[in-house]
């Protein structure tokens, strides 16, 4: 019997991978446009389906991709179907983050990471601050690109507080753990370097929906710039930090003092 | 700069049609649990070990089963208020 050599299994092991990977890129992309020509409905089916057949896809495939990957159309779905009219517009995150966190919990105990495995450990805190740092002119850069209406009336002390902790823990916190840990855990582990780019592909897929080509562009620019610095530090905590600096900027201040 | 809430969300939420939207994605979301356990409990009841259901199905069904919830109870309360 003549044996396969592990770089040909390596290669068709990652073939099965990245086809359905791509398949479910270029799906989503399509809702993302379903919603963007007012097809909401649409664009809801398309994303529920996707979500079923990557449950399935992660019930029959070797590796973690699929599983943490149906999060992405599922928190699409969890945007509208929250009652978010109901809410100031600063509490939204809150809403549809809260059913995210304890999925993303799930899923990395199910699929065997630890904490430190995901890059939530102790990192060297030079490095991190240097990251975090990057988050202002990111989130100055955002508002030049988006210019979007302020999610407050006025800045006092409670809007900058609550609004910080909810984006901190629901839009900082639970997208860096699902991209920037889950994801890029799992893409890189099944397919090496293109499971980066693959990962912030989606990234900047899931910002079409902010009609700005401009941004889903920077969205896909800066989730590469924050995959590199996890990916160097082995550690979340300064992407997190500047994610956070980077959307209290864009949705709390900037709309603020600049408009 | 957030995913979870892209201006395309906003546009739907000042819709005139949104009641009804966020009523169609319930159904949606409601459809999609109910397809999602039937087929863990078939593949379950047919001993198809190859197939991996409860591990995916698990992830998500603790993100949508407490966001279908809370729409629902919302919706009882707004109906309660109201008689």
């Amino acid at each position: 019997m003549v044996a396969v050599p592990e770089r040909i299994r390596k290669s068709e092991r990652q073939s099965a991978v990245a086809g359905p990977a791509v398949a479910a890129v270029f799906v989503l992309a399509g809702a993302e446009v379903l919603f963007v020509e007012r097809h909401v409905v649409a664009g809801l089916a398309v994303e529920a389906a996707l979500v079923f057949v990557l449950a399935n896809v992660a019930a029959v495939a070797e590796g973690r991709l699929f599983g943490p990957l149906a999060l992405v159309p599922l928190a699409r779905l969890l945007s509208f179907t929250m009652p978010l009219g109901k809410v100031p517009p600063l509490y939204w995150h809150a809403l549809i983050g809260a059913p995210l966190l304890p999925a993303l919990a799930v899923a990395a105990r199910a699929y065997g990471w630890s904490p430190s495995s995901l890059g939530l450990g102790r990192g060297r805190l030079f490095a991190q601050l240097a990251i975090a740092a990057s988050g202002g002119p990111l989130g100055l850069a955002a508002y030049a690109i988006l210019r979007p209406a302020p999610a407050v009336p006025r800045l006092d002390a409670s809007h900058v507080v609550f609004g910080s902790l909810t984006l901190l823990v629901f839009a900082a916190f639970v997208e860096e753990l699902l991209f920037r840990g889950l994801l890029q855990q799992a893409a890189v582990s099944a397919l090496g370097a293109a499971g980066l780019v693959l990962v912030n592909v989606v990234y900047a897929v899931t910002a079409i929906g902010s009609l700005s080509a401009g941004y889903a562009v920077f969205a896909g620019l800066m989730g590469c710039w924050f995959s590199i610095a996890v990916g160097r530090t082995r550690c979340l905590w300064g992407v997190i930090a500047a994610h956070e600096l980077a959307v209290v900027g864009l949705v709390l201040v900037w709309p603020i003092v600049l408009r | 700069m957030s995913w979870l809430v892209p201006e395309v969300v906003r546009r739907a939420i000042d819709s005139h049609v949104y009641p009804a939207l966020t009523s169609g994605a319930g159904v949606v979301v409601l459809t999609l649990v109910v397809v999602l356990l039937v087929e863990a409990q078939l593949l379950q009841a047919f001993d198809t070990a190859r197939v991996r259901i409860g591990r995916p199905v698990c992830i998500l069904v603790v993100a949508l089963v407490p966001a279908f919830a809370f729409v629902v109870g919302l919706r009882l309360v707004d109906v309660l208020s109201h008689h």
